[in-house]
């Protein structure tokens, strides 16, 4: 067994969780170069081979696994500095990017402005040629018009090339023969064709995910070989896997084929990471809550796995490939609160950000916000916030508070204070149960693992709205996606679209298309290294009752795969739709959409033990005043040092917890104990019996 | 709206219990949404939920299409004094008539008391259009409709479920009335949302006292008027009119209608006086009051967003506001008058008030948007042998311009506001039995302006159905001499819309706005929907963005000249700097 290494790339810090062979971690963190994303990569792995007294090449030489998490696309698209793109669509649908779904953001506003399209129009080339729904060629394609596109694109320096063409989820010919004239008059052109991409139907989504995976593609291939290159430097011979945006990870040569499951690839370890702090007490399921400066991200994951969603947005596009389902929305310590001129109090989503910040940043911000109010409310202690890194202004978030809540509203700075903390707190909660509620879940089954600077001071608030009773933070959050990532699985996608009804569907074509996906499954992840015996796959159908618009993605038992029993797939639709929608109808027809399959390789991980390091000196012992919401006013409480507390050590609320990087605040209504991972539980005091009956402390 | 306060108001406490009840309105929403069936009620997101305080105030809601956002409270209204003490736990009320409150006839409305200890405490609604509601024409759209009777199964106040209990033979004589067995489907779906908000509902009152609770709503409902009055206040005191025109009543195609509105901003109150326009309609073209005044309130919350202003969507908001429609007028008709078209003059309404407000609110109001045109076809899938019915609703028009901002692209209609999703083309071919040959933005269709119209769109579909009709329902048709809507400020006027269809024999018929007629399989119908109006002088937009245009296809290098005053050379790309600066002098 070799060295481990997880890291992940944030937009300030990359992080880098190292695992040895005997267990032991090492964390260590050094700042992102935006400019030059893979050169923090290469300056923390040497970073982490000096304090180890190597050389590079000799520490290298011992890892034999590292796991990577990237934003690099997810910037570039964000800040508009990807490759110039073309895309061929079917002549008459020139503007199907642009139009997207018909709709806009906001119902009333309009000023709202349409977003500007990654493909100009000039450069969104017609074809003729046209396949029906069945996939029956009703005109041929002509070449011409590739071949006239693709002189444009050269002239225009495209570099990037998507192609989406009617109902090509049915028939690829004419998108495989448009690929082959774009590759040849452009050779070295990074080209995505829909079909291949995602062989569903709906022209947009799959138009608009398909240009996404141009866009993305040159860049991440480039990041890819930079990255790879700089890891040969320093000899480094083991494997390389890339975080995926299902939840899964892959290799670099398939990541760069599916450049698009590289965007919103960064938090998608975050949910299985959560596994890794409930494992500790044999739960397979649970919520994870992540609150930074500027958002707050929810997930779910169920029975072992993140739940997935098809209908994402980035940077006001769909993208339709299966993605792990996190909620997030504007809500952080950033958050700013305002009074409006009815007289209510409003928090976000405009945020301070990092720049000008909070007003006790003292960077220019004059906005209160929850990050303020936090400080006013004694959660957050402003000499220790950060590690002392920042030192925060008290007497600044008292002044704003009181200019911009307390006095509009003739109420105590306090109270102010805590009616942000309240607003914040429902906004969030809000976010919990939009992601559970859809899926039919009650969020109070599921134990809450928080994450992110801001969430432990203000997930047991979160936890009370939702009527959670158990709470773990981990000891370390800021490895909680670098963890993650050394577990989770190999994982691709696949799709046919099927547009019929379910009772006409026949089971050898169920078969061979399940067949079909199964060996180009098996393709991809014998060239990844992945063996036949680690090789799983999950197959399900998308179903919706006759004439509905959405359909509902129903995951089936796998022995389908070889004898489907359709009777199933009725019943176990007929059933979640109940639990989703609050009825089901027996005898109405249903429609099959698509078939999917996923195909999962076990990666040859051992687990990730969590285990709590060794316990630094105990710092001196302290007290301070914090706001206790159940007795409305400020109560002075004990401060414990988290680096100092040890599996079974338990506290009493009120109390508070301070972990260098956050804070927890442990309410007056719970109890805290460490676990043998070295987590955080916090579980409603007046349940202890039962609830402790729950926990694994052993 | 009551305001006895009897526990000491804490705005927090406020601030909180507004988000929780908007909260419960959305998820319900939601769940419509993702379950319905009938597809305009889905994939155009024609539906509202709503929660209402127990004397039937608006609390919170959550609409997709503006113009039926605000028709589910007239409705209450008429419910709660209707039944009186006759309501109790268990019960759900089903209702559409349009002369007991309603807004549209297909947009029936499912309303759920909600009980505390026996005490009632508040309502859910969800409200929807139906794919069908009876009438002698399947959809419901009949422009030969002279009377509320061929429109609709009426349906005043009815209870489908007493006390608990499904009334059988209720259920069974509404179904019995309704082509499409989908329909009854829908309304499972909407009384199952409303069951779920209204257990939400009970644990916020639980957790805060039905006392705080009440108490705190009604600040709430206080607290948005209060912005609003303050806001109006700002406004500059006076008089100012509008007016937009409606050609063709479905009867006489060439007949014009003027709607008119005249506003009086006094103090912190606003009234919209309609009285002036027209008499009503002999046919379809009339809208009933719940319908006016959602279009009134779509008007007005462009207004207040353009101004960055957010209120909570509640009873408050409209409490300064008053409308008034003059009986017998195309906007209040007598009964029996049809009303089917009703919805569809919301943008002669918006743009009476947009035109109105331009003086005082200049940096508020849009030019006119294109009045828009749609066709709605109900046949037979000789694929499934099943009933279809559709709405080709990628037929899009553009909006008007704005002080700062061009219109939105293809856009549509004033009265869905920028919700109404459109068709896929893939899923249109899929799941009707139609060819779509094309659907592109509309060269040269936004009105010029230093901030142009939204672009209109081309779309071409054929047919393959049996016993196929169709229907439109629209207005600014070409051949019948429709009036453009207004630019503003030296802004170009809107296009205008034409469907020209082939028969298979041959034959050619310009589509009329309000007709329905026959589409024997191998019709083919070519679309042209117009941009909207302009806004500023065409001169002063960049040259930079005429030539992106340009460039992009969507403006031809005469417009540019024409229009804006840039001259393009014949490569496209480049500008004769000197005849531009000439013409722009």
């Amino acid at each position: 067994m070799s060295i481990r290494i997880g890291i992940d790339v944030g937009g300030t810090f990359t992080d880098f969780l190292v695992i040895y062979p005997d267990g032991k971690r090492r964390i260590h963190k050094t700042s992102s170069v935006p400019s030059n994303p893979p050169m923090a990569v290469q300056i923390g792995l040497a970073e982490i081979a000096t304090a180890e007294n190597k050389t590079i090449e000799d520490f290298m030489a011992e890892v034999g696994l590292i796991v990577h998490g990237t934003t690099v696309t997810t910037n570039a698209l964000l800040t508009r500095n990807g490759p110039t793109t073309g895309l061929l669509t079917t002549e008459g649908f020139r503007d199907v990017l642009p139009m997207r779904d018909g709709t806009r953001e906001e119902a009333y506003d309009n000023r709202l402005e349409q977003p500007v399209p990654l493909v100009p129009r000039y450069l969104r080339q017609p074809v003729a040629g046209r396949v029906d729904y069945k996939g029956d060629v009703l005109t041929a394609l002509k070449e011409e018009d590739v071949y006239a596109a693709a002189e444009i694109f050269k002239a225009n320096d495209v570099e990037s090339v998507a192609i989406s063409f009617m109902h090509s989820h049915a028939e690829t010919s004419h998108e495989d023969r448009a690929a082959e004239i774009i590759a040849e008059v452009l050779p070295g052109a990074y080209i995505t064709k829909s079909s291949e991409l995602l062989a569903q139907a709906r022209y947009y989504p799959r138009m608009s995910t398909a240009v996404l995976n141009s866009y993305a593609g040159p860049i991440i291939s480039s990041y890819l070989s930079t990255l790879t290159e700089l890891l040969e430097e320093v000899h480094f011979s083991g494997i390389l896997l890339l975080m995926q945006s299902n939840g899964g990870v892959a290799t670099p040569g398939e990541l760069a084929k599916r450049a698009a499951l590289s965007l919103l690839s960064g938090p998608a370890s975050g949910p299985t990471a959560g596994l890794l702090v409930t494992a500790a007490h044999g739960w397979d399921s649970c919520l994870t809550v992540d609150m930074g400066g500027t958002s707050f991200d929810a997930a779910v994951v169920k029975d072992n796995k993140p739940l997935i969603m098809t209908d994402g947005i980035i940077d006001r596009w769909r993208i339709a490939l299966p993605m792990v389902d996190i909620n997030t929305i504007g809500a952080g310590g950033g958050s700013i609160a305002s009074v409006d001129e009815g007289g209510l109090l409003r928090v976000g989503p405009q945020s301070a950000g990092a720049t000008p910040g909070p007003a006790c940043y003292r960077r220019g911000g004059v906005n209160a916000t929850v990050t303020d109010a936090d400080v006013v409310l004694g959660y957050i202690d402003p000499d220790t916030f950060l590690h002392g890194q920042i030192g925060l202004d008290r007497e600044a978030s008292i002044q704003a508070i009181k200019n911009d809540v307390a006095d509009p509203l003739g109420i105590t700075v306090e109270e102010a204070a805590f009616g942000i903390y309240q607003m914040v707190n429902v906004n969030m909660a809000t976010g919990v149960r939009d992601i559970t509620v859809r899926r039919g879940l009650d969020p109070r089954d599921f134990p809450i693992v928080v994450a992110g600077g801001a969430g432990p001071v203000h997930a047991g608030a979160i936890a009370r709205e939702l009527e959670i009773p158990i709470l773990l933070t981990p000891r370390d959050s800021s490895i909680f996606c670098a963890a993650g990532m050394l577990v989770c699985d190999f994982k691709h996608d696949y799709v046919q679209s099927s547009n019929q009804r379910l009772e006409s569907l026949s089971d050898e074509y169920l078969v061979d298309t399940w067949k079909g996906m199964m060996a180009e499954g098996r393709k991809t992840l014998h060239a990844e290294g992945v063996a036949d015996a680690a090789i799983s796959y999950v197959p399900s159908v998308d179903l919706r009752y006759k004439g509905q618009w959405y359909e509902i993605n129903v995951e089936v038992d796998p022995a389908n795969l070889v004898s489907p029993n359709i009777a199933e797939f009725y019943a176990s639709f007929h059933k979640l739709h109940d639990t989703l929608f609050g009825y089901s109808t027996l005898d109405m027809p249903i429609d099959l959409l698509n078939i999917r399959l996923t195909v999962v390789g076990t990666t040859p991980n051992d687990r990730v033990d969590l285990a709590a390091t060794a316990a630094g000196a105990i710092p001196e012992h302290r007290r301070r005043d914090i706001y206790s919401p159940l007795q409305r006013q400020m109560v002075e409480v004990e401060v414990y040092q988290g680096a100092a507390m040890v599996p079974l050590d338990e506290i009493e609320g009120p109390a508070i917890i301070e972990l260098g990087t956050t804070t927890i605040v442990v309410l007056d209504e719970y109890n805290t104990v460490v676990d043998k991972n070295g987590s955080f539980v916090m579980y409603l005091r007046d349940q202890k019996d039962t609830l402790k009956a729950r926990l694994d402390l052993s | 709206m009551s305001s006895t306060t009897s526990t000491r108001i804490d705005p927090i406490t406020a601030s909180v219990l507004q988000r929780r009840v908007d909260a419960i309105a959305k998820e319900m929403a939601g769940m419509l949404m993702r379950s319905s069936r009938s597809p305009i009620f889905n994939e155009i997101g024609d539906l509202v939920t709503v929660v209402f305080d127990k004397h039937g105030n608006t609390l919170a809601q959550a609409e997709f299409a503006a113009i039926i956002a605000f028709g589910a409270h007239p409705s209450l209204e008429f419910i709660i004094n209707y039944y009186g003490d006759d309501v109790h736990e268990g019960d759900v009320i089903i209702h559409n008539d349009v002369y007991s409150g309603g807004n549209q006839n297909a947009d029936t409305g499912i309303y759920v008391p909600v009980f505390v200890d026996a005490a009632l405490v508040g309502w859910m609604a969800a409200k929807g259009h139906m794919a069908d509601i009876g009438g002698m024409t399947a959809g419901g759209y009949d422009p030969n409709a002279k009377d509320i009777w061929q429109e609709a199964l009426r349906i005043p106040p009815v209870k489908i479920v007493h006390r608990g209990v499904l009334q059988r033979d209720v259920w069974d004589f509404i179904s019995a009335n309704i082509r499409m067995d989908f329909v009854m489907e829908d309304i499972k779906s909407m009384i199952g949302c409303c069951t779920v908000g209204g257990r939400r509902l009970i644990e916020v009152i639980r957790r805060y006292t039905l006392e705080t609770y009440e108490d705190h709503m009604n600040y709430i409902l206080e607290s948005s008027a209060r912005q609003v009055r303050a806001e109006v206040g700002r406004w500059a005191d006076g008089h100012y009119y509008g007016e937009s025109w409606m050609v063709s009543d479905g009867f006489d195609t060439t007949k014009r209608y003027k709607i008119a509105c005249e506003i009086e901003v006094k103090g912190e109150e606003i009234t919209f006086d309609f009285s002036s326009s027209d008499d009503q309609a002999p046919g379809i073209t009339n809208m009933p009051p719940a319908s006016a005044k959602g279009a009134v309130r779509i008007a007005f919350l462009m207004i207040m967003a353009a101004g960055g202003i957010n209120i909570p969507t509640n009873q408050g908001l409209f409490e300064p506001i008053k409308t008034v429609f003059r009986e017998g007028s195309l906007l209040n008709p007598r009964f029996p008058a049809a009303t089917v078209f009703g919805n569809q003059m919301c943008d002669e309404v918006v743009e009476c008030i947009m035109t109105a407000l331009s003086g005082i609110l200049p940096d508020r109001v849009t030019a006119g948007w294109n009045k828009y045109l749609c066709t709605s076809t109900h046949g037979v899938d000789p694929r499934t042998n099943e009933a279809f019915g559709t709405l080709t609703v990628f037929q899009r028009t553009g909006p008007g311009g704005m002080l700062g901002t061009d219109g939105w692209d293809a856009l549509g209609f004033t009265g869905t506001a920028g919700q109404m999703r459109a068709p896929d083309p893939e899923m249109f071919e899929l799941t009707s039995p139609h060819f779509l040959e094309y659907l592109e933005y509309l060269p040269d269709s936004a009105g010029a302006g230093e901030f142009r119209g939204g672009m209109g769109t081309r779309t071409a579909w054929s047919n393959y159905g049996l016993h196929q009709h169709g229907v439109t329902l629209g207005d600014n048709v070409r051949h019948e001499g429709a009036v453009p809507a207004q630019g503003l400020f030296g802004g170009s006027d809107s296009g205008l819309n034409e469907i020209t269809v082939t028969y298979p024999d041959g034959r050619e018929h310009l589509w009329g706005s309000k007709e329905i007629i026959e589409l024997p399989a191998g019709t083919r119908m070519e679309s042209i929907s117009g941009g909207g109006a302009g806004y500023g002088d065409p001169r002063k937009r960049p040259i930079k963005k005429v030539l992106a245009e340009v460039r992009d296809g969507v403006l031809t290098r005469e417009k540019a000249r024409e229009d804006y005053g840039v001259v393009i050379f014949a490569d496209g790309v480049s500008v004769d700097q000197e005849q531009t600066a000439a013409l722009r002098a």
